[in-house]
């Protein structure tokens, strides 16, 4: 991170809303210990998740007993995620939307594999409503509610996938905003067969010029 | 004056100078055992954002060494020593026992224990080698040091070349309206808090007053500077209320 950004005075509003995000999250794990367990195994890693409209970088450390988020760090993160926020949703809580639906793709560098790893996980989060809400509204009203959230959840998480697919497929087919699947493909088959004839054609090129090196210099006595 | 003539404040109140540390140490050993549930009350929760900001802006990276100077209870040296990581080290360092006791056992509750050490020091006279720490921290304790100079002098010998100090601290509020608000807030809740939680207003009168006496932003920013900190900066934070100083040392 730049001097320039690490002089920025940290504001107590996006200060509070990471801590939030922060306790929702860890909320969640202590509320599904499995996944909290598996999460663990990754304690000390950290992960840079940077949007880029609006720009906003979050710091995710990995931690024994959940995660710690912050607005910036100095440590080199163990893996780097960049990408505007739809696209973003769509890596990291595996929406179904078409490529370059809204924006562009999604930058990963560091370690894949542990990025995966995360993405399972928050596929897997299965948050014990029931047992968070149990001390407030007794265990028969809590079972309800959980039950309840659980089909609002999984009715949510179905319709942002449906939204996202609907959606691309009237950006492509309907208004030809954006290029569909199989246009993109082409097109990236396209510049690639251009690479490969600009390759051959610069090899054709240095295997002339070598030919004539000896020739225009010739043999000095 | 020689040395048993000098007085300093305690609040509102002149004491000899060497008394002050006494009086500081019994005002924490009163509160000790309820300072969190107090911090969160009088607070209203804010100071553990206003300790989020400086863990922030500390740029602690794996491997490091942290002093976490008048760390009384380990709020931030729990999250310093998950930062630092297994080849980091993180110093809890107070000068009181009790508040050392409490947050030792947080470090240890924590799962913090195998890269952090807990030391009672004297912050105006630290027992450490020179150039020792990637960065020092003091929340909320600079106030209630006699000698701040001695104090600032001894972190930043302490310090690492490139290594930086962090002081959050009660400041003074910038709005006037604020300023009066806030007076009225302190003066007149905090020690009746304090009667009800920990049976002890005098502390909470005590840290009102403590408050008021302490050096405004640009007067700390000038002793951070003599002392002989670089790009000395701070932050305002609620306001004024509380700020956050932070200077290099090269």
């Amino acid at each position: 991170m730049s001097l320039k950004d690490q002089s920025r005075s940290p504001g107590l509003i996006s200060t509070t809303a990471l801590a939030t995000v922060e306790r929702a999250i860890n909320t969640a794990l202590r509320s599904d210990p499995a996944t909290a367990e598996r999460l663990a195994v990754h304690a000390g890693r950290l992960v840079a998740i940077e949007v880029t409209l609006p720009p906003l970088a979050v710091f995710a450390l990995i931690v024994e007993d959940g995660v710690e988020l912050y607005h910036r760090s100095d440590a080199q993160a163990d893996v780097s995620v960049s990408g505007n926020p739809v696209d973003l949703a769509a890596v990291l809580l595996d929406w179904r939307t078409r490529p370059g639906l809204i924006g562009g793709p999604v930058a990963i560098n560091g370690n894949r594999e542990l990025l995966q790893d995360l993405q399972e996980l928050a596929r897997e989060l299965q948050i014990d409503w029931g047992a968070l809400l149990e001390p407030i509204t007794g265990s028969e009203l809590a079972q309800q509610l959980d039950s309840g959230a659980r089909r609002l959840f999984g009715w949510a998480r179905q319709a942002a996938s449906r939204l996202g697919e609907q959606l691309g497929d009237y950006m492509a087919n309907e208004s030809g905003l954006t290029p569909s699947r199989r246009d993109v493909y082409e097109f990236g088959q396209d510049v690639d067969e251009l690479r490969m004839d600009v390759d051959r054609l610069e090899a054709r090129i240095r295997q002339l010029r070598n030919r004539m090196t000896p020739t225009e210099e010739g043999p000095r006595h | 004056m020689n040395d048993d003539n000098k007085v300093t404040h305690f609040g509102y109140q002149q004491v000899p100078w060497q008394e002050k540390q006494q009086k500081v140490a019994g005002v924490f050993r009163s509160v000790a055992g309820k300072y969190d549930v107090m911090n969160d009350l009088i607070s209203m929760g804010s100071h553990r954002l206003l300790k989020r900001m400086t863990i922030e802006l500390a740029g602690v990276r794996p491997g490091h060494k942290v002093l976490d100077l008048a760390g009384g209870t380990g709020d931030l040296a729990i999250k310093f020593s998950r930062l630092v990581g297994e080849n980091g080290q993180v110093v809890l360092a107070d000068i009181n026992d009790a508040m050392l006791a409490v947050g030792r056992d947080r470090l240890f509750d924590a799962g913090c224990s195998h890269n952090t050490q807990v030391t009672q020091v004297n912050g105006e006279c630290l027992p450490f080698e020179d150039n020792s720490f990637h960065c020092v921290t003091i929340a909320f304790g600079l106030r209630n040091i006699t000698d701040k100079d001695a104090a600032l002098r001894s972190m930043l010998r302490v310090l690492k070349p490139g290594g930086r100090l962090l002081v959050l601290e009660f400041s003074t509020p910038v709005n006037k309206h604020l300023a009066k608000a806030y007076d009225a807030y302190s003066f007149a809740v905090w020690p009746k808090l304090g009667k009800l939680i920990v049976n002890d207003a005098d502390s909470y009168q005590y840290l009102a007053e403590s408050i008021r006496m302490h050096p405004d932003q640009d007067t700390l920013k000038g002793m951070m500077d003599n002392a002989g900190f670089a790009r000395s900066e701070y932050f305002n934070m609620l306001g004024g209320i509380v700020a956050l100083h932070r200077g290099f040392k090269f």
